[in-house]
Formats: structure tokens, C-alpha cells, sequence
């Protein structure tokens, strides 16, 4: 059925139809396990990414509440149920040999489906680089860009960029340049330091009036990667956010540029 | 000519300044930011796959830069002075463009943002949203070249030959104005069939980006899996 999204695969029309339905299945029913990554885990590394995610505190205390995340995974699990249906509807229309005229809607209903799946997977927080991830692994071997073919009109749902770094990924191994211009490219770029432009550099501290410390708030920094600077857990954002409420009204927006106490 | 300029620059203001709307009351106004973008742009936040990165400049007024991005004098070749315009027909973009870009075409996934350097550089710091596509995988040679074009909204057709109606606008920048990586990377992408219409170049690329003190993030995910 796969070969409705691609013409260009036209060739392996019959055989592999069912081995690669098995292989869709078994991966979409891997998904909900991908994402049960624990909240704390996919919390540690938004903080630990050190970017500029001002929705990260507020993010915190939505994963902290578990009943929530198990609500989530019973949407994950709805979602994946509704993919395989779509899955199978397609490819029965596909052997009675009337996908022509079938297909389109199923695989609209497939792509609906699909997105869904993901969107959910990436409001969760949970990586849908991993997900992609598992998908190219599953999919490897089958005829080419079937996957790329599938998501790509999937549209905007599915997570453009993360699909894009794990194609560019596997394709740097293959396709690494080997002449004069790109070795000097490559010894300039590896001795080039960017240390006082990128974000996540570590807040300058200053004296503060009355001997205690006091920071500049960097580009990239949220109050959650401050406490876990100063303090050594992400917790402690509270505490710096009630010190600064002459400056602050929002945990979540902390300007580049203030000045925070450290109580 | 002039008159024209001023008013996509106005109305480019006036489009970001409305993404501001949506910021906090207190900081809406951007009141307490002393070094702006633009006059009616304190900040540009942007959201992509769920997580939203502010774009600013760094506050402090007397800083300056002492990373590596302050040397004048690369060997060229290869780091030679880049022409303005890489190929014929793409568009040219600065700073508040390829902003107006993040928040028009990436935010909205009619677009990509495209660090077209080799991960040795892209490693050390880039464009918040920018995905990176080194310039070597647009080479004809590359296996994985029409894997990413697809991925990019292009359509192979049954005759083989392609089809960039869908295909996603892209704007590429890297190092700089003495950087060939991103001119390399849109003339091949010229010569796969992409549309130059539908490419934009950012010369100023890292250099200046970081020169204005603007925001750069390091690729955790570049570093973080294997």
C-alpha cells in the first residue's frame, strides 16, 4: 500500500506489501513506548539544551502532574489504534486492485492519522527525532524515500526539521567530501570558538550592593537554568523568581539584561 | 526604487512588531530593553516544534566580541569574498528579513531555515530554528540529495524529472561574507531544478550575527544523540 504514496516505487508493487504493513504496525504500536520517556527525563534535557525555551518552568510544572501524562498516553494509544485502522483499510482496498480509486481518501485518513500521532508525541515534549528515528530504522531497506514520501505530505504536522536532521545525518556519512577545500573547512571550523556569542554561557556575576550575588540575565537563560547553575536543581527557580519580584511578573519571561539577586 | 524599500521595511516593522502581541504585558512594550532590534522591536520569539526561543541582542552596551568570529584574515582560497547575489534570481535577505522569515515561513512550516555549513562550524553555535543541511548534501553525488529534496517539498514525477511547485522556500546563510558554503549550496540546489524564486540568501550569515549581538544557540541535539 505504501506504493499509493510513491509511483516511482511502481516496481515492487505486490511483493512487499505485507511485510512492510507488518513492519508499519509494529513500529506505530512501538510509539507509545517511545514516548513514555519519564517527564523528569525529557524535563533534565530541556534545561540541560540550555536554549532559550521560556515556556520551560511553565513546562515543568505541567509534566510534574502525572495524571495528566497518563491521559496523554491514553490519546497516544487512541491515536496509534486509529493509524492502524487507516493502515488496514488501505491496504485492503490495495489488493482487490481498486486502490486507484480508494486510496485517496484512505490515505488522506492515514495522513490525518499520522499527523495526529505525532503532534501529540511532540506536545508532549517527547522527541520526535526519536520517533523519526525509529521509524527510518524500521522502514531501512524498504524501497527508498517511502518514509520522506509519507511524511512529507503529511504536511505541516509532522516536525519538518527533526526529519530533515535525521536524513541530513545519516547522509553526512555517507557523503563526506573528501577533497582539499572541504578538509580546510573542516580543520578552521573545528579551531573556531564561539564562546562569548552562543547562549547558554554562563550568566556573568557581578557584586551586588549589599555583598550579595547578584547575576546578569544572558540571552538563552530561564530562571530554571539559572537555579540549576546556582543551585544545582531546577527546583530553585521558585526561590529567584520570589527574591526578583520587583523585577519580575512572569517566571516565564526573564529579560537578557536583568539583574537578578541570588537570595 | 527607494521609496519601495522603505515601505517593505516599514511593513516588515509593522509585521513583526504585531508577532509581539502575544508577549506579556509587562515586557509587551519592551520598555526596559535598551538594546532593540529595530525601534518597534525589542525582541522576536519564536516557535518551533513546541519550543519557543527568544531572539535579541546581547544588553550589555560595551560588549565585544573575542571569539573567533574577530579574525580579519583567513587564508583565501578557500575563504574567499562573497558576491552579494550567489545566483540569479534569489532573493536577497539581512537581518529583519530572515527574522520576517522564521516568523512567516519556518513558524508556519512553509519554510526552512537553512545552516548550510559542514557540522564541524554548525556545532558551535547557530540561528535559533535553523536546521542543519551541509552544502556538501545538495551535490548531485550524494546518495541521500533526492531523499532531502522530497523532504523539502519537491515531487518526483513518473518521468523522473521533478516537480518544486510544493517545494518550501529556503533560506541558506552560513559563515559569512567570506564564506562559499551556502552560495555553493544554493547553486547546487539551482542546478538539482530548485526554483531560485524560491531561495534566499543571508550574506551577513554567522559574522554578522553575531556581531549585532544577536541570539545564537548550540545544536543540543547535534550533540546529544551518538
Amino acid at each position: 500500500m505504501w506504493n499509493t504514496v510513491n509511483p516511482a516505487s511502481g516496481r515492487h508493487r505486490q511483493n512487499r506489501k505485507p511485510m512492510r504493513l507488518a513492519l508499519a504496525g509494529a513500529l506505530l504500536c512501538a510509539l507509545p513506548f517511545v514516548s513514555s520517556l519519564s517527564a523528569k527525563e525529557s524535563t533534565a534535557r530541556a534545561f540541560s539544551e540550555g536554549r532559550g525555551a521560556s515556556s520551560g518552568v511553565a513546562q515543568l510544572q505541567a509534566e510534574l502532574a502525572s495524571s495528566v501524562a497518563q491521559q496523554d498516553e491514553a490519546d497516544l494509544k487512541a491515536l496509534t489504534d486509529q493509524v492502524l485502522k487507516s493502515l488496514e483499510t488501505i491496504a485492503g482496498g490495495d489488493t482487490q486492485g481498486k486502490k486507484q480509486q480508494e486510496a485517496p481518501g484512505n490515505y488522506d485518513q492515514l495522513m490525518r492519522a499520522l499527523g495526529a500521532l505525532v503532534e501529540k508525541a511532540t506536545q508532549q515534549g517527547k522527541s520526535s527525532e526519536d520517533i523519526l528515528a525509529l521509524i527510518e530504522e524500521a522502514l531501512a531497506g524498504q524501497d527508498d524515500a517511502t518514509l520522506e514520501a509519507l511524511i512529507a505530505q503529511a504536511g505541516g504536522k509532522v516536525e519538518l526539521r527533526r526529519l530533515l536532521q535525521t536524513l541530513v545525518r545519516k547522509a553526512a556519512m555517507k557523503a563526506t567530501a573528501d577533497d582539499p577545500y572541504t578538509r580546510m573547512l573542516q580543520a578552521e571550523g573545528e579551531a573556531t570558538n564561539t564562546g562569548d556569542a552562543a547562549a547558554g554561557s554562563s550568566a556573568t556575576s557581578v557584586a551586588g550592593d549589599r555583598g550579595e550575588r547578584v547575576i546578569v540575565v544572558q540571552p538563552g537563560d530561564t530562571l530554571g537554568t539559572i537555579a540549576l547553575r546556582h543551585y544545582g536543581s531546577v527546583g530553585a527557580w521558585r526561590k529567584i523568581f520570589e527574591a526578583n519580584r520587583h523585577v519580575l511578573s512572569d517566571p516565564n519571561l526573564v529579560p537578557a539584561g536583568v539583574r537578578l539577586r541570588l537570595p | 526604487m527607494f521609496v519601495r524599500r522603505f515601505g517593505f521595511a516599514a511593513t516588515l516593522m509593522v509585521a513583526l512588531a504585531a508577532t509581539m502581541g502575544g508577549v506579556h504585558g509587562a515586557f509587551a512594550a519592551g520598555e526596559d530593553v535598551k538594546v532593540k532590534i529595530a525601534p518597534d522591536i525589542p525582541w522576536v520569539d519564536i516557535t518551533i516544534g513546541g519550543k519557543t526561543v527568544r531572539i535579541q541582542r546581547i544588553q550589555d552596551t560595551r560588549h565585544k566580541l573575542t571569539n573567533s568570529f574577530t579574525k580579519t584574515s583567513r587564508a583565501c582560497p578557500p575563504f574567499c569574498i562573497q558576491p552579494i547575489r550567489p545566483a540569479k534570481g534569489v532573493h536577497l535577505a539581512g537581518e529583519l528579513e530572515l527574522l520576517d522569515f522564521l516568523k512567516k515561513k519556518v513558524e508556519t512550516g512553509k519554510g526552512v531555515l537553512v545552516d548550510a555549513r559542514i557540522p564541524a562550524w554548525y556545532r558551535k553555535g547557530t540561528i535559533p530554528g535553523a536546521v542543519n543541511i551541509p552544502f556538501t548534501l545538495f551535490d548531485k553525488k550524494n546518495p541521500y540529495r533526492d531523499r532531502i529534496l522530497m523532504v523539502l517539498g519537491a515531487k518526483r514525477l513518473e518521468d523522473g524529472t521533478w516537480d518544486f511547485g510544493g517545494a518550501r522556500e529556503l533560506l541558506l546563510f552560513c559563515n559569512g561574507p567570506w564564506c562559499g558554503q551556502s552560495p555553493r549550496a544554493i547553486r547546487n540546489l539551482i542546478s538539482a531544478g530548485y526554483p531560485p524564486e524560491k531561495l534566499h540568501y543571508y550574506r551577513g550569515g554567522m559574522q554578522n550575527w553575531q556581531l549585532l549581538g544577536l541570539t545564537v544557540v548550540k545544536p543540543a541535539t547535534a550533540t546529544a544523540r551518538k
